[in-house]
């Protein structure tokens, strides 16, 4: 399998002059140096940008759907191995530090504001398990498949579980504490939530998805 | 999208605090740990309690990326010190983006004013720097 620098290279070889190809390939980070199957959606899509934008400036009339294109040849229609990270809340540090992965997991893959809203969304459910389970796992994935990248959110813990879920969720209850908007906030933020709760602990799933013609339009 | 102040070993002190005429500024740092929120809160109040005649106080939070229900309740918290102490607070700087979500996870920031800049905030708060030979 070649480096990603030379299947770039290839694949703009099909469109571009190799002079052009030289100019776009010389502008590509370090991240072009692994090997193709080592690129994940983060970094293979890293590079799908910087190889894009390369051909917007040097090429007169860059191909329509550039990212698609480039992407179909380059992994041969496959798509880029998941993301993830898994990072433990224990305190209010672990909340902050949260956001910042799942911020730098989704930024250029999801449109700006979805960017915030699923960044929010993972805040929401790491403070939950800060505040009421007091420990647990946050777990951040970008996956893709037909052309959909999908950033998924599961929030566990083995704490006392959510009592009067229902009521949480339809923003009436408030706790105590005057939050309780977290979780109902979560579900209006993302595309999907679902929640298993009871006396052994909680799980949460979230997920956000976006089409690959969304993300080439923010490229 | 900007990371600015996000990363390790930035904004770990106390929030800046300014005074100016009758108005206190403060910015809010960028990454909005819970105990640094309530040290902003706290802050502020202190301030306010011992200058004589401060008017308003102008929120800065265009540091602040995201904007959780927790943060917006430290901020409508520090905006009802404000009050209590007979200050007006307008909040600036607040990202598009984040207006949208504080919209979705159902907050209402209601109780504080916003202004799009510090012209605009000292226009609603009806103070002006004069200069000395004004």
């Amino acid at each position: 399998m070649p480096r990603a620098r030379e299947a770039v290279a290839e694949a703009l070889g099909v469109d571009l002059t190799p002079l052009l190809v030289r100019s776009v390939v010389a502008t590509l980070p370090s991240i072009a140096d692994q090997e193709v199957e080592a690129l994940d959606v983060v970094s293979g899509y890293e590079l799908l940008r910087y190889a894009a934008a390369g051909v917007r400036i040097f090429a007169p009339t860059p191909p329509a759907e550039l990212l698609e294109l480039l992407h179909r040849r380059l992994t041969a229609g496959q798509p880029f191995r998941p993301t993830s990270r898994v990072l433990t809340v224990t305190s209010d540090a672990d909340v902050v530090a949260a956001q910042d992965a799942a911020q730098k997991m989704v930024r250029g893959l999801l449109k700006p504001s979805d960017c915030i809203r699923a960044v929010t969304a993972v805040s929401e459910l790491a403070r939950n398990i800060y505040l009421y389970a007091k420990t647990g796992d946050v777990r951040l994935q970008v996956s893709e498949a037909d052309l959909t990248l999908t950033f998924q959110v599961i929030a566990s813990d083995r704490g006392p579980g959510i009592q009067r879920l229902d009521e949480i969720l339809s923003g009436a209850y408030r706790s105590k504490t005057g939050l309780g908007r977290g979780l109902a906030g979560a579900k209006a933020l993302l595309d999907t939530l679902d929640i298993q709760t009871g006396p052994q602990g909680t799980t949460i799933r979230g997920t956000k998805t976006a089409r690959l013609s969304d993300i080439a339009r923010n490229a | 999208m900007s990371s600015t102040g996000r990363g390790e070993g930035a904004n770990h002190g106390a929030a800046p605090l300014m005074k100016l005429g009758h108005c206190l500024f403060v910015l809010v740092p960028g990454s909005l740990r819970d105990t640094a929120a309530r040290d902003l809160h706290d802050a502020v109040a202190a301030r306010l309690a011992r200058e004589q005649g401060i008017r308003g106080l102008v929120i800065d939070v265009s540091a602040l990326d995201v904007v959780d229900s927790y943060a917006a309740r430290v901020l409508e918290e520090t905006a009802h010190v404000a009050r209590s102490f007979g200050a007006r607070a307008v909040l600036v700087g607040l990202h598009p983006e984040v207006a949208v979500t504080l919209v979705d996870l159902g907050i209402d920031l209601g109780s504080l004013d916003t202004a799009l800049n510090l012209e605009r905030a000292l226009a609603k708060l009806k103070l002006r720097i004069v200069s000395e030979d004004a």
